[in-house]
């Protein structure tokens, strides 16, 4: 059995987790509860170290970019979040500023990739996976045709093919999952055995 | 002054955004040698996205003092949280986050509490599984069979039972037309039915129509 305090806290951690299984317990909340916490610290740390201090002593003091000073003032404005109502509209500001400046990337990016996917599935009708692949991805957009009524069968029908093609791309997603977390169950599971008991499996 | 400015912003800076996006001459636009504009720019705004960064410990603060203050069901726990995250903000903020403690707590806590988290889904996909077959319809039996196919074709028992060189490539023949037919055209199209949704969503933003994101109701 292993003598490292490490692994014997880690060991604990993963029975404390895995005793959800049976029900709801004190120690599975104990660990429910440190990994959040441990989370959001672990995010505040590297936002400080990776972000807040490098661009600001870089730019802002060592570069002397004034206009640093006046963004990081405008971020300070979403603390007015937690001020009483009448000033609490302030947190608007630097909240609007970033969502245009992603929306702008948005609206001019976003349509690249998935017109590069339409192009890709015009494929020309040549082979037997080609007609299948043009058929299922006309059925299932299909489905989602709300322009027409439901009443017409042709409507009907290959929104109804579209629905099972939906299905088989979820099984697949289904079945990937199942096997990455089976993996990971593995994985803990041979910690373990094997660097927690000690136990030989190799 | 409440609601109009902001929603001036996001629409300059939207406008902005997609000036440097679009306009050549702009995105090379220097300020000094080597040094452009929309880099810069960039950067100040990460930086005022990053004096946030409170925010996440403030609310989880927030909430949980007032479940110890309000001696709500469970607050004990709540008092091991506030311990546990100011305790490994210090030791981050202090010595950084590649000291030995902070990477030790990070190995010996995060990752084996995290994997193990993710890994108790293949207990409740297996009870979902199971809870979908009763069903019986057609749509949750091709679900399963296909679930079952693609993780046959995965794994080495697969093969055993059904070889890849015998008819139809055995079950990773079958997985992989699985994979690369049906599959594809349903994530095309989901993809594009996506894509629609979310560009139609960012319009009425840019327009004006939707103000979500400013929240509040004056």
């Amino acid at each position: 059995m292993s003598t490292d305090p490490q692994i014997w806290i880690a060991a604990l951690g993963t029975l404390a987790v895995y005793s959800y299984l049976y029900k709801e317990n004190p120690a599975y909340r104990i660990a429910e509860y440190t990994l959040v916490a441990l989370y959001t610290s672990y995010s505040l740390v590297l936002d400080f170290h990776e972000y807040l201090i490098p661009y600001g002593r870089q730019y802002a003091i060592e570069e002397g970019q004034w206009y640093f000073w006046i963004t990081g003032a405008i971020g300070l404005l979403m603390y007015f979040r937690y001020a009483p109502a009448e000033w609490n509209w302030l947190a608007r500001y630097p909240i609007s500023i970033l969502v245009g400046w992603g929306l702008g990337y948005t609206l001019v990016r976003s349509p690249r990739p998935v017109m590069v996917q339409v192009k890709d599935s015009m494929r020309p009708l040549n082979t037997v996976n080609n007609v299948l692949f043009f058929v299922f991805f006309l059925c299932i957009m299909f489905y989602f045709f709300f322009t027409v009524g439901k009443e017409s069968k042709f409507i009907q029908g290959t929104g109804r093919v579209g629905r099972y093609i939906m299905m088989v791309g979820f099984g697949c997603a289904f079945g990937n999952t199942v096997q990455g977390r089976i993996s990971l169950f593995l994985n803990r599971l041979s910690f373990l055995l094997v660097d927690w008991i000690g136990m030989k499996i190799w | 002054m409440k609601r109009e400015v902001p929603m001036v912003l996001a629409l300059v800076f939207a406008i902005i955004r997609i000036g440097f996006e679009l306009l050549q001459p702009m995105i090379a636009w220097e300020f000094a040698p080597g040094k452009t504009v929309f880099t810069r720019l960039s950067f100040s705004l990460t930086f005022m996205s990053v004096m946030g960064l409170l925010m996440g410990l403030i609310n989880l603060s927030r909430q949980h003092i007032n479940t110890i203050r309000r001696k709500r069901e469970h607050w004990v726990y709540s008092v091991w949280l506030l311990i546990v995250l100011y305790g490994y903000a210090i030791i981050g903020l202090i010595w950084g986050p590649d000291s030995n403690t902070f990477i030790w707590i990070y190995d010996a806590l995060i990752v084996p509490l995290d994997s193990t988290m993710f890994s108790m889904l293949a207990f409740f996909i297996a009870s979902a599984a199971y809870r979908a077959f009763r069903i019986r319809n057609v749509e949750s039996t091709i679900l399963l069979v296909v679930a079952f196919i693609v993780m046959l074709g995965n794994v080495s028992i697969g093969e055993m039972i059904w070889s890849s060189e015998a008819w139809l490539g055995g079950f990773k023949g079958i997985k992989d037309w699985i994979l690369s037919v049906p599959n594809t055209a349903h994530a095309r199209a989901l993809s594009i039915g996506i894509f629609l949704g979310a560009y139609a969503a960012a319009i009425r933003v840019f327009l004006g129509l939707d103000k979500k994101y400013l929240g509040g109701t004056d």
